[in-house]
Order: structure tokens, then C-alpha cells, then sequence
């Protein structure tokens, strides 16, 4: 997957999340993603990439491998060499995630800790942007994030590593687990006195929690804007023994699913199984039909169709709003090691917005878009019904978000939209399937329309006009 | 001494309070981290001393 060679082409543009790191910068040119490396940093590379650090985290899969390519740099003053990383087939959030997948990234961050002590190296940062899922695991995807120890020092990046995996993993753990959502506010972590405040008080009797949270939000209230004089310094032993508290730190917190209202949504719905069977067949048949690359499964539980994609090795984003049922499906890729498909958090009603410096730093979904196939399936009742999102306007965003489009249309008579009526009132005169079908009209050639059996259920294949 | 950033790459702010912290820990942390090291290779080399013990015997 290493890219080969390409010839010199003219210069592109720095990515907009590529700024602060001195050391280099990402840029696109002639629609291909490469990573300048500035002189700065040319002694730390050369390490990384001589003292068998890279092979082995290559060997490992813990980092995105790349290759030299003779590009010209983006910004010519400073550079010293362009490498083409592997592209990551989607680029994900913090906020985006499950417990276990920020989880899972926090531990991979202190094992390349580790790993690069061994060799004589270190983090210079470990932000959780710059961990990726690609083909189902956690992957560094910044080449230059390693730095050459310094024996003494301490780590420089221990705050930011505190701030954006432990504080989240505690408060998501200990108090609740929508907590995680404070990423989308906190973009460079959430604060350690934050934290410190929001978490239940026995928090104080775990030590790692009580030292890396607590005492650490303290030290930081009563030391904040002083120079750091000290006579002490912190030896390569204690360096490896802040790397493995942390861990431990990690591995004790603990998350189970459950609970929730769709956690049993595949049990308790209202499909038989031959019309579930049916369902199954068609979408499966569509997506045959369509051969997208990458599809994106809104509303899509624990990826039970988002699996029919997958098993057809399309790369997958199985979305869904649910903590607990994007907890489960993760557990089940993990456990089943499945490559191509990627559970993601998101509320369709506020989907991830454009964030950080000039709102470019993390972008939008519909901007991360557009995909060649978008599933919907159950779920236009609860936009259109629970969240009042007139029937068109759903066509226009699902028309802005992917080319094709599965979608289940399911009537007002169906038990589960009776249950979004059940203690409001039902204002919702244009929702019924003519009313449904002139709406997405306008934005979609509908191709097939199939009633599953023993339902009143309608599937529909689609194409943007 | 003051502590500073030795390298242009240090481009994150540790924060004051942070290192503070860890020079605190140092002592706590390095010293568990050795110990663990020690109690793992005792275990491993009692493992290693029952492993053996059967092997022996089949010989």
C-alpha cells in the first residue's frame, strides 16, 4: 500500500488542520495527500526511521506506513523531504467514537509511548486526532509525532494525553457516558479541573484517577503561569513508570452497553422474520446493484445491514445515536476482526459541525461526504416524526450526503411510529408514502420500490438526479 | 535548574502544574515500574522452573 514515486507536480495546499506542529505540515496536491517534513525535524526522522522503531511499529500495524516521494514541498523555505502516507479510507472524531474505541485509542498512544522509550524516543504529542481507525483498528496516522528523549525531562505531552483520553474515559466510566460529548466543546481536551469537578467524589479513593486527574488538575490550578524551577529530574525508569500507570489507569475503566432503548432493537421490533429475511435480501440485492465504494448506514443500530456491505468487503460507516449500540457494534468488529466497517456516534439531528480555528480544523460530516451509498434505513420516522424534520428537507440532506440511496419508508400506522405519537400530537398530515415519494422526487430518481411482506413497510433503491 | 523545552519541536505547552506533577510522581512511579519489572522476571523465571520440572521428567 506504500504509494510509489509520483513525478514533481505543482505545489498544492496545506491542509487546514495542519498548522501547529513546526516539524512539518500535510498538504494536498494533484488530489493526493503527502506530508512535507521540515529540516527541524530531520534528526528526529532519521531516528525513527534507522533505529527499527518504524519496522517495528510497522510490524505491529500501530502506525500508518508511508513512503519518500520526489513532490515539492508545500512551503519551500523549511522543508527537507515530502512522504506520502497510506490515505485513511474515512478521517473520524474523538466525539465520534465509543467508549471503547477512545478507549482502544488511548491504549495504542501509550504503547507507541513505550515502544519509542525503548528506542530511544518519545511522543512530542498524543492528541486524539492523530489516532485513526483504518481496517478496523487504531492506527497512528502522524509520522512526526515522535521526538528523540531527553533524558530528565519531563513529558511534554502528559497533559494533553490526560486531557484527551483519561478525563473523557473517567467521566464517560464513572459518571455517564454522553460525557465523551464534551470532546465536541473541549477541542484540545477536556480541562483536568473540569473533570476533577464533574466526577463522583470516590474517584479520589482510585489512585491512578486520584494522581492523574485530581492532583493533577490541583497542581495545575496552584502552579498555573510559573516558570518551572527544579533541582529533580524524571529518569528513563519513571518515564516507563508513568507510561504503564497510565495504562493500568486506562485498563481499569470499564463500560457495559446496555440499557438503552435500542440495545434490543433487533428483538423487540415489529419485522417477522420472513419480512426481516426479505429486507435483508433486498438491501443486499441493492447494494449488489449499486457496487458502491463506501457507504454510510445512518440510524444503523449494531450494523446489522451495515454488515451486508461489509461482507462484500465495501468499506462501511455504520452511524449511529446511540452510546450503547455503537459500544456493541465496535465490541463485535473487535471480536470478529472485521475490516471494513467503522461504528461511528452521531445524532443526525446535529451532525458533526465544522470545529477549531476558522471551524476548518475538523470538518463537518456532510464535508467528510459525499459517499456513493447512503442507507437509511428505520429511520426517516424518527427525524420526520420525532424531530419534525420536514420529509423534503431529509431528501435534501440525504441527496447532499451520498449518491445513491436505500430507504425504508415506514407508515403512520406502523406500531413504532405510534409509539413516537403515542404523547404528542399528530401534526403530520404530509406523512404518508405519496407524500414521501413527492418529497424525495424532487430530489431522487426513485428506481425500485418493494413492499416487504407482512408489513407495511416500503423499501426503495434511489439515485440523485 | 530550569526545566525548558529543549528542542524547536516542543510546540505543545505542558503546562507549569503538569511537570510539576510528574517530577513529584517521578519517585513513586519509577520505583513501582522497577519493582514490577523485578516481580515479572521472578515469576517468569519460576514459571520457567516448573516448565522445566516436567520437560525433565518426560526426558
Amino acid at each position: 500500500m506504500i504509494p510509489d514515486a509520483v513525478p514533481p507536480t505543482s505545489s498544492g495546499a496545506p491542509l487546514e488542520a495542519s498548522f501547529r506542529d513546526p516539524s512539518g505540515v500535510l498538504f494536498k496536491s494533484s488530489g493526493q495527500l503527502y506530508r512535507q517534513v521540515n529540516r527541524v525535524y530531520q534528526e528526529h526522522y532519521t531516528h525513527l526511521m534507522d533505529s527499527g522503531l518504524y519496522q517495528e511499529l510497522m510490524d505491529a500495524g500501530y502506525l500508518i506506513p508511508h513512503g519518500e516521494v520526489e513532490v515539492p514541498p508545500v512551503i519551500p523555505g523549511p522543508a527537507w523531504k515530502v512522504i506520502q502516507p497510506e490515505f485513511v479510507d474515512f478521517i473520524s472524531y474523538p466525539y465520534e467514537w465509543s467508549f471503547s474505541q477512545l478507549k482502544d485509542a488511548a491504549l495504542l498512544t501509550l504503547q507507541l509511548q513505550k515502544r519509542a522509550l525503548a528506542y530511544g524516543m518519545w511522543l512530542k504529542d498524543s492528541s486524539a486526532y492523530n489516532i485513526q481507525f483504518q481496517r478496523g483498528r487504531p492506527v497512528l496516522i502522524d509520522s512526526l509525532s515522535f521526538e528523540i528523549y531527553t533524558e530528565g525531562q519531563p513529558w511534554i505531552a502528559y497533559r494533553q494525553f490526560c486531557q484527551h483520553f483519561l478525563a473523557p474515559l473517567a467521566l464517560m466510566a464513572r459518571r455517564d457516558v454522553r460525557l465523551g460529548q464534551l470532546l465536541r466543546i473541549y477541542i484540545d481536551g477536556i480541562p483536568l479541573d473540569l473533570a476533577s469537578r464533574l466526577l463522583p467524589w470516590q474517584t479520589r479513593l482510585e489512585l491512578p484517577l486520584l494522581l492523574h486527574l485530581h492532583l493533577h488538575a490541583a497542581s495545575q490550578q496552584r502552579f498555573a503561569g510559573q516558570a518551572v524551577r527544579s533541582e529533580s529530574t524524571i529518569n528513563k525508569n519513571a518515564m516507563f513508570g508513568l507510561a504503564d500507570n497510565l495504562e493500568s489507569a486506562v485498563r481499569r475503566l470499564k463500560w457495559s452497553p446496555g440499557g438503552t432503548a435500542w440495545g434490543d432493537y433487533y428483538d423487540t421490533h415489529n419485522y417477522t422474520p420472513a419480512a426481516l429475511q426479505q429486507k435483508s435480501q433486498l438491501v443486499a440485492d441493492f447494494i449488489q446493484h449499486i457496487q458502491p465504494r463506501q457507504v454510510w448506514d445512518f440510524g444503523a443500530n449494531t450494523g446489522l445491514f451495515s454488515r451486508l456491505a461489509a461482507a462484500a468487503q465495501i468499506p462501511t460507516l455504520s452511524f449511529d445515536i446511540d452510546p450503547s449500540a455503537v459500544e456493541q457494534n465496535y465490541l463485535q468488529c473487535r471480536l470478529q476482526d472485521e475490516q471494513f466497517i467503522l461504528p461511528l456516534l452521531l445524532d443526525l439531528a446535529n451532525p458533526s459541525p465544522g470545529l477549531g480555528w476558522h471551524n476548518r480544523e475538523r470538518s463537518a460530516l456532510i464535508e467528510r461526504g459525499p459517499t456513493d451509498a447512503v442507507l437509511a434505513l428505520a429511520l426517516v420516522h424518527h427525524l420526520a416524526i420525532a424531530n419534525n424534520v420536514p420529509l423534503e428537507r431529509i431528501a435534501d440532506f440525504l441527496q447532499q450526503c451520498g449518491h445513491w440511496l436505500v430507504i425504508e419508508f415506514v407508515p403512520k400506522h406502523d406500531p413504532q411510529v405510534q409509539r413516537l405519537l403515542v404523547a404528542r400530537q399528530d401534526i403530520f398530515s404530509d406523512y404518508t408514502q405519496q407524500g414521501f415519494e413527492a418529497a424525495f422526487s424532487r430530489y431522487f430518481t426513485i428506481h425500485r420500490t418493494e413492499h416487504l411482506p407482512e408489513s407495511e413497510r416500503v423499501l426503495y433503491l434511489m439515485e440523485k438526479h | 535548574m530550569r526545566l525548558q523545552m529543549l528542542t524547536l519541536l516542543a510546540y505543545l505547552d505542558p503546562g507549569s502544574g503538569s511537570f510539576i506533577l510528574q517530577l513529584i510522581l517521578a519517585a513513586l512511579l519509577g520505583g513501582a515500574f522497577v519493582l514490577k519489572s523485578y516481580w515479572k522476571k521472578i515469576v517468569a523465571s519460576i514459571r520457567r522452573l516448573f516448565k522445566r520440572g516436567p520437560e525433565d521428567e518426560e526426558n
